[in-house]
């Protein structure tokens, strides 16, 4: 009995210490979304058109454009909005370096969310390449390769550390099950002597199992809440964060606790 | 009631028990008796379904040991009462928790718990006791406890193995006297048993078994 308490304490333990780590991650997972979100949504796409491109063909050219999938928006800059873009950029008149404007005349496109990754990128830009009059296409695709790669290493090294703290408090639940199991075979074997169905005989221990979950999940919740709380106030008050994540540690907990305990019950009830 | 054809148990190989047919009628006392070893526990056992014969059948009521599914088991068992010779009661619970128990397990009211728990340990005389734990009570007061705990589900019969085993001369007829007293109200009594000189008290049909055999 008492290796059975203490079984659940450590179990308990671990849960909570693993949906901690859980919600930590969850955090985590949130701000870089957001600042990879932010990141994709500056992207812009620049064409740049033959200088000598007549007007109609511009309008041409815009309708053309936006009948593409994924284009959010369109902005055309003229040869003139150019050279004052450049002077806003550089601090410099373009006139006072070259006597006629050398900038060509382009369309700045913004892509629609979901579409701002390298691969959708270059398809699009594909697209724009085949348009007449177009020139050149420019865009940010260095920065898009590396977010998109490391992304996905991050994401993937995320779930694979979630899944295995995870179930290393799924084995810790499930065992602390089978030595209260075995530290209660007295009163199990007197239950069936009396009549008990085996979906009574088995009841408390999978809610014990709910519970050792659930707590856990509370004391994560807890731990996390106070986390936020202090990151916010001391060091980063923009942290994004949601209420959800509590919720899904609770429900995680819930579920951990209820699974492995009826694995738990299966496999070790028959055996007292 | 209960009935046993051609009856055999084998236990890695070794008979434990060996063609054994007998017949319990509704409301009979008997004795079984034979010396240690002999298979009286077995045929409990094969009573409550706690164990299944090889060879042979075993009836009990209206199930059959061939034909009885895992999920009838528990049900039958509430018909049946069980007393062992070590009590068997949870020592980290009271007299009352141990008795009510039985009920807790069938999902009866805890008002109807309480009323009849504390009927049946007056009848047995523990109503002072019914918040002791097991341990501060003598022998004879545990195995009344554990009778109780037997009789409340108001069985059809009540299995004893060896209830006086642990106990002296004295509180056996006690505890033979209480056993007496829940066969005249109608329930079946079979008493397992080595001790020959306890049964001359009550007089009753005995079975006699050894080696596995009914002698
Ligand atoms: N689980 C078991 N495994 C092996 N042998 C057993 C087992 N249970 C009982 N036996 C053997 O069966 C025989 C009868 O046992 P039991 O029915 O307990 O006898 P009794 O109750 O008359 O003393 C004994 O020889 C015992 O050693
Ligand atoms: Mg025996």
């Amino acid at each position: 009995m008492k290796r059975a308490r203490l079984a659940t304490v450590i179990a308990v333990t671990s849960v909570s210490l693993a949906l901690l780590l859980i919600g930590l991650f969850g955090i985590f997972y949130l701000n870089m979304d957001r600042w990879i979100g932010r990141l994709r949504a500056k992207m812009e796409i620049e064409v740049f058109l033959d200088p000598t491109v007549k007007q109609e063909k511009i309008d041409q050219l815009r309708k053309s454009i936006q009948q593409i999938e994924g284009i959010e928006s369109v902005q055309f800059i003229s040869k003139e909005k150019a050279a004052k873009r450049f002077k806003q950029e550089f601090g410099q008149d373009i006139f006072d370096i070259i006597e006629n404007n050398p900038l060509p005349p382009s369309f700045v496109i913004h892509l629609k969310k979901g579409y701002r990754t390298y691969m959708r990128v270059s398809a699009i830009s594909g697209q724009l390449q085949k348009l007449d009059a177009v020139d050149e296409i420019v865009f940010q695709k260095q920065l898009l390769q590396i977010v998109d790669r490391y992304i996905q290493i991050v994401y993937l090294g995320t779930i694979l550390i979630g899944l295995m703290i995870t179930f290393i408090a799924f084995v810790l639940i499930y065992n602390t099950i089978r030595l209260t199991i075995y530290a209660r075979k007295d009163i199990i074997s007197i239950m069936r002597l009396v009549g008990a169905t085996e979906r009574f005989v088995r009841r408390p221990f999978v809610v014990e199992g709910m519970a050792q979950g659930l707590i856990g999940a509370a004391i994560a919740s807890i731990l996390l809440f106070y986390f936020i709380k202090f990151v916010k106030t001391f060091i980063y008050p923009y942290l994004a964060t949601t209420p959800y994540l509590f919720l899904i540690l609770l429900g995680l907990g819930w579920l951990l606790g209820m699974i492995s305990s009826r694995l738990s019950v299966g496999k070790h009830l028959q055996n007292v | 009631m209960i009935e046993f054809y051609n009856v055999n148990v084998q236990i890695d190989g070794k008979y434990i028990l060996r063609e054994v047919s007998l017949r319990i009628l509704k409301g009979e006392f008997v004795y079984l008796i034979g010396p240690s070893g002999a298979g009286k526990s077995t045929i409990l056992r094969l009573i409550y379904f706690d164990l299944f014969p090889q060879a042979g059948t075993v009836i009990v009521d209206k199930y059959s040991s061939a034909k009885i599914r895992r999920k009838d088991i528990p049900y039958i068992r509430r018909k049946i009462g069980v007393v062992f010779q070590d009590f068997k009661l949870l020592t980290d619970r009271t007299v009352y928790e141990n008795v009510a128990l039985a009920l807790r397990v069938t999902g009866v009211k805890s008002s109807e718990i309480k009323r009849r728990v504390m009927r049946i340990l007056t009848e047995m005389g523990l109503s002072q006791k019914r918040n002791h734990y097991p341990q501060e009570l003598s022998g004879g007061e545990q195995q009344r406890v554990a009778i109780a705990r037997a009789v409340i589900n108001e069985p059809f019969i009540v299995l004893a193995d060896e209830p006086t085993g642990n106990l002296d001369p004295r509180t056996s007829l006690e505890i033979l006297e209480t056993l007496e007293r829940i066969n005249k109200k109608g329930t079946a009594v079979l008493m397992a048993t080595h001790n020959y000189d306890l049964i001359r008290k009550f007089k009753h049909r005995t079975i006699k078994i050894n080696r596995g055999m009914i002698v």
